[in-house]
């Protein structure tokens, strides 16, 4: 590596305070950890992002080959001050969440991907996002666009967010929303949930490694195993 | 009039069945009815579907006759019955009245619902065309909602709590998990969904006082039975499962003009006719298959039918005898909150496990000392209900 | 849309009051029915707040219940806040509250009573 080269196209970033871990109990009785991953994490998690690229239902080839580029653009130091969170179950990962600073003031909340269904995993994780953002970012607003119907009645809807006209989200399509300080707060007791401190033992378990299932495990958890005419 | 046995019963996964459309789905359900009845098809000669929703979501009509072709059982009698809910139980009422009647031998019962192919808004829109026009849909009710009204009162009324919601919800789907064809398969606790701080978001609202695992999921599937006369049952050495007696009533279609909204009239006398039917008391009843689209119906199905005194449910609950090892074990298959609800399968696929469990075919989830079978489908919000009872006849 | 919600009416055989309207009595099956006035102010029998909305309602949620009017009629109606309790008493609305495929709907919304909270 050219290090001078690489000085130039690796920008300066923003300090950016870590997300706490925290954990959830899910209906299931299961406990989740959330908590943010360091950039050598990467690779195994692009590894269960990728059967994602072939499921065309509730858009998750999009949303995953649109993480894939941001986390790896972001492992190589192309994508500055940005972040991603995870959900592990008995270190097993059950969903990935990411955004980044677009400035000290602004985020930008760019993709929530839930691998297990059924459990909320979607909605906690992406409330752990807006939570970094406002809580411990410090940041006035968070925006968001979505790119599935889900995905719009759990946010739009659910947080109130307001829509900004003629204002493009950076991933293009679809009209911006915000999420402000004063809506996140009003609605965090019925949407943000976890308890902190992680236990320690639990998060080092969760550190010391990412379990991912196989490629017909997670087609089979994303779009159910399921026909008229199995048996 | 002769008595009427199920000779077949088949079902799909319930579930989200991406690829399949409506008829894909009833013909593999009557396809799986006749080869578990081990009939030629060309024997049947009368087909009624059960569907409430393939004109409004599938945008498809007169599928009946669709099927027909679709399985090649032309030249055969083909008729759609749309009882909202209760399509299904509904559609088995009048293949039993056909074959009763000596008109027919040999009959399919099949109900489908293909409800996941359009977004859960419109889901919830078509859903809510069965309230009043003009006194209730207008507002925006949804069922949930209607349930919610129902449940502020009847909680209050027989001092139930969310406790006791969530006890039917866990034991329901402990249920689905031995079912190879529910919908949901998912262990629940009571910590994770009522207990933790964080069932806030894991359990959220739906319509108060009924939050999310109250309520039953948006399913596709299909059920379907093969009917003929028991004296024709031993020909194909099955074991006879008589449909031995059916009731159906209806009520006020507006919630507002029940003279006691917690009174679910419909239930009462259509159990009491099923029951005066079989020749029987709700004493008699080994198990039950009880519409459950949310956790407070199980309980006000339970007691409106007999079973139980009114209040009383929650002490069974609480004893553990409406499990699958108990006295009188209260949807061993999962129930609507598990199994699913393809709207208009759902009364055909409680009489499917009706049979299974009355034929010691229930696998997993097989009751001990299965007799007599009480199966109540709930259509409208309780404005048309459909109760079958089933026996074993040794 | 013609409105057809806004009478209710009471068998001339036997009394009772139906709403909305219908063809033959509940009660005795007779057909000939008098109008029948709304009362300003009702008692709240039920409600739920609905959060997973149909099509065409955009808002959050909704709160919908059933009135008792103090002349006997029972009807479904909108409520304007969440935070009631059966048994309180309501003010009585009639008024546009929605649009549907264009056009204007009227209905009930029923707002709490001060007093009464």
């Amino acid at each position: 590596m050219d290090l001078e080269l690489e000085q130039i196209l690796r920008p300066p970033e923003y300090d950016m305070p870590p997300y706490p871990a925290k954990v959830i109990t899910l209906a299931t009785g299961k406990l989740m950890v959330v908590r943010q991953i360091e950039r050598r994490e990467v690779p195994i998690i692009l590894e269960a992002i990728k059967p994602t690229l072939k499921i065309s239902r509730d858009f998750y080839d999009v949303v995953g080959s649109r993480l894939y580029s941001e986390l790896l653009s972001w492992s190589r130091y192309r994508c500055r001050n940005a972040y991603a969170i995870i959900g592990q179950i008995d270190n097993i990962l059950v969903g990935c969440v990411n955004g980044r600073m677009f400035s000290k003031r602004i985020g930008i909340s760019l993709h929530t991907l839930a691998i297990e269904r059924g459990l909320r995993i979607g909605a906690h994780l992406f409330a752990a996002k807006m939570e970094y953002h406002i809580e411990f970012l410090g940041q006035s607003e968070v925006w968001i666009t979505a790119e599935s119907p889900i995905g719009f009645r759990r946010w739009m809807i659910e947080y109130e967010l307001i829509k900004q006209e003629g204002i493009q989200h950076e991933l293009g399509g679809a009209e911006s929303y915000k999420l402000t300080r004063e809506l996140y707060f009003k609605h965090k007791p019925r949407l943000v949930v976890g308890t902190r401190p992680c236990p320690p033992e639990l998060l080092e378990k969760a550190k010391s490694q990412i379990i991912i299932a196989d490629e017909e495990t997670i087609n089979r958890q994303i779009c159910g195993a399921k026909g008229a005419w199995v048996k | 009039m002769r008595n009427v046995a199920i000779l077949g019963v088949g079902m799909t996964h319930f579930g989200r069945l991406e690829d399949d459309d409506i008829i894909d789905i009833l013909s593999s359900a009557s396809i799986r009815a006749i080869d578990d009845a081990g009939i030629d098809s060309k024997e049947i000669q009368a087909i009624y579907v059960a569907n409430m929703g393939a004109g409004i979501m599938n945008h498809q009509t007169a599928i009946a006759s669709a099927l027909a072709d679709n399985i090649a059982l032309l030249p055969a009698a083909a008729d759609t019955i749309e009882n909202g809910p209760a399509s299904g139980a509904s559609a088995i009422k009048n293949g039993v009245l056909a074959v009763a009647s000596g008109y027919f031998d040999f009959v399919l019962v099949v109900g489908g619902e293909k409800m996941r192919g359009v977004s859960g808004w419109r889901a919830t829109d078509f859903v809510a065309t069965l309230t009043h026009p003009y006194a209730e849909y207008i507002y925006g009710v949804t069922l949930p909602g209607m349930a919610g009204m129902f449940a502020n009162l009847y909680m209050e009324k027989y001092g139930y709590t969310q406790r006791h919601l969530a006890m039917v919800a866990i034991k329901n789907h402990r249920n689905g998990m031995l079912n190879p064809y529910a919908h949901v398969q998912m262990d629940i606790t009571m910590e994770g969904i009522l207990d933790s701080p964080h069932s806030v978001v894991n359990n959220s609202p739906v319509a108060t006082p009924l939050n999310l695992f109250d309520c039953c999921p948006v399913t596709d599937g299909g059920a379907a039975v093969i009917l003929c006369p028991e004296e024709r049952v031993r020909e194909f050495g099955k074991p006879i499962v008589r449909v031995a007696g059916f009731g159906q009533a209806t009520d006020t279609h507006t919630l507002a003009e029940r003279d006691d909204p917690t009174d679910l009239k419909a239930v009462t006398l259509a159990c009491k006719q099923a029951y005066e039917r079989a020749g029987i008391t709700p004493q008699d009843i080994s198990f039950a298959e009880l519409h459950d689209a949310f956790t407070i119906l199980e309980i006000a199905e339970a007691e409106h039918s007999g079973l139980f005194e009114k209040g009383e449910y929650k002490k069974a609950l609480e004893a553990g005898e409406v499990e699958i090892t108990g006295r009188l074990p209260i949807n061993p298959s999962g129930g609507l909150k598990s199994r699913g609800h393809p709207v208009g399968a759902t009364g055909v696929a409680q009489v499917v496990e009706a049979t299974l469990q009355l034929r010691g075919e229930g696998g997993l989830r097989q009751i001990r000392n299965a007799e007599i079978g009480l199966t109540v489908n709930f259509g409208g919000f309780g404005n048309n209900v459909v109760a079958l009872v089933l026996r074993r006849v040794s | 849309m013609k409105i057809k919600n806004k009478k209710a009416y009471k068998c001339i055989n036997c009394g009772r009051v139906t709403y909305p309207k219908r063809v033959a009595c509940l009660g005795c099956r007779g057909r000939e029915f008098e109008e029948v006035q709304f009362t300003p102010e009702c008692t709240l029998l039920t409600f739920s707040q609905i959060f997973q909305l149909p099509w065409g309602v955009n808002e959050r949620f909704l709160t919908i219940g059933i009135c008792q009017f103090d002349n006997g009629i029972k009807a479904m109606g909108r409520i304007t806040t969440p935070d009631v309790k059966k048994g309180m008493r309501m003010k009585v609305h009639w008024q546009i509250f929605r649009e549907m495929a264009g056009e204007d709907v009227w209905g009930w919304v029923f707002e709490p009573i001060p007093s009464s909270l």
